[in-house]
């Protein structure tokens, strides 16, 4: 179960002090739970993140990590429960197939064009900070496992999201591309919230809370 | 509709032929089809020049095989290549659908541009009304791209979606071939007066399956 993070003046009264951090929260999920077929991968899982704020979700494979970050990203419904999320969202993860055909640069300037109610996204700067710079103009069909990783970082923290959700981002990356996650992660916590899913041990430095799956 | 839905759209429209263009996947197979079966009727037609009404149907029936595998494919691969995703986490649904039912109708114009100039000249066939056969045929195109989105934005996440949309687009596509069959006999021949009706009808089935599909698409986006 996950810790809410109160605000420690004991003179203000739990209610009061819960109903402030989900006003503030940037990101809210109460009774979520997913099942497939008859066997509920999880169920009734409650948190609340407000700005700063990174929550590492754990657990063994096929416990629902995976999911539950499509879930939080919007692209997978929830059996039960609702997400909240206010401000734009940004997802990374593996499985996030790209087009072969598209250059690193057009996936980031089709992204500004067709995203909606989120800040501008500059390219050229996005590209040069997951250290693509040189490579933006090649097609991804030509693009290392790596650099289609630090595309999908580039894609989601572009248009500065309030939400970033991180599967398994550092999993192919060397080992700039793994300080290149810690400082986006860093960086978020100034402007939002990250949610990390992880099999890495050394990652669950990262989190103010830990969320374990299938434990 | 604003000014900023319209760069969406236009934006779809460029990836689609920027994807199209370098992957020559869908782009091959339509002229590969479209070639080959103007060819195959060219042959067939040798011994005698079709009647207005046999021409009219042998043309469409070129159209459809070089346009069936090629549009709703638009809407099937995004989920087959795992970028729908992609598409679902940037954009909305509907200047996806618009983009892709543009590019759609722009590919068949121009499969329509390389097959009905080969067909007259192989099936050597007579035109009469030159306004009508580009007006019909044009119209043609639209109702065909407008079946063919809609029913590949109807499946693209069903499981089997390229069997569902064969299914679901044939009655759909009957009476898109039956109104563009009459429009075109006019073109090569036979009595005008109805093939502009034909025109028309075309233009209301396309206009309709074209402002059902975004709906369509909507509901599906996030299954």
């Amino acid at each position: 179960m996950l810790r809410l993070d109160l605000p420690s003046d004991p003179r203000v009264n739990r209610v009061a002090r819960l109903r402030a951090i989900i006003i503030a929260a940037m990101l809210s999920v109460s009774g979520l739970g997913k099942r497939f077929g008859k066997r509920w991968i999880f169920r009734r899982i409650e948190f609340c993140l407000t700005p700063g704020q990174v929550l590492v979700v754990t657990g063994p494979n096929g416990s629902g990590k995976s999911t539950l970050l499509r879930i939080l990203a919007g692209l997978e419904p929830p059996t039960g429960g609702e997400v909240d999320a206010s401000g734009a969202v940004g997802y990374v993860s593996p499985e996030l197939a790209l087009y072969a055909q598209l250059t690193g640069s057009e996936h980031l300037k089709l992204a500004s064009k067709l995203r909606r109610g989120s800040q501008g996204c500059d390219p050229v700067g996005a590209l040069g900070k997951v250290g693509l710079d040189s490579a933006g103009g090649l097609r991804v069909g030509a693009y290392s496992t790596g650099m289609k990783a630090r595309l999908r970082l580039a894609l989601a923290v572009c248009h500065r999201p309030g939400v970033l959700l991180l599967d398994e981002a550092s999993a192919s990356l060397d080992e700039e591309g793994k300080s290149l996650v810690e400082r986006t992660i860093a960086e978020q916590r100034g402007s939002g919230v990250v949610v990390l899913a992880t099999n890495d041990p050394s990652e669950r430095r990262y989190g103010d809370f830990e969320l374990r799956l299938g434990g | 509709m604003s000014l900023g839905w319209g760069a969406e759209v236009a934006a779809v429209v460029r990836k689609e032929f920027r994807v199209e263009l370098r992957g020559r996947v869908g782009l091959y197979s339509t002229l590969v089809f479209a070639v080959g079966a103007v060819t195959a009727l060219g042959l067939a037609s040798v011994r005698g020049e079709p009647s207005p009404s046999l021409a009219a149907g042998l043309l469409w029936v070129a159209m459809l095989f070089a346009c069936v595998v090629g549009l709703a494919r638009t809407f099937l691969a995004e989920e087959e290549q795992g970028t729908g995703d992609l598409l679902r986490l940037i954009a909305n649904p509907g200047p996806v659908f618009w983009g892709k039912a543009i590019f759609n109708f722009l590919l068949i114009v121009a499969v329509a541009g390389l097959v009905v100039p080969l067909f007259v000249l192989f099936v050597r066939v007579q035109v009469a009304d030159v306004g009508l056969l580009v007006c019909g045929t044009l119209c043609g195109c639209a109702g065909l791209a407008a079946v063919l989105s809609m029913c590949g934005a109807l499946a693209s996440r069903a499981t089997g979606r390229g069997l569902l949309t064969g299914v679901i687009s044939l009655p759909l596509l009957l009476p898109v071939l039956a109104a563009g069959i009459t429009a075109l006999r006019g073109a090569f021949g036979d009595s005008v007066s109805e093939s502009w009706g034909a025109v028309a009808s075309l233009a209301g089935m396309a206009a309709a399956f074209f402002a059902i599909g975004p709906y369509l698409y909507a509901a599906v986006w996030k299954q």
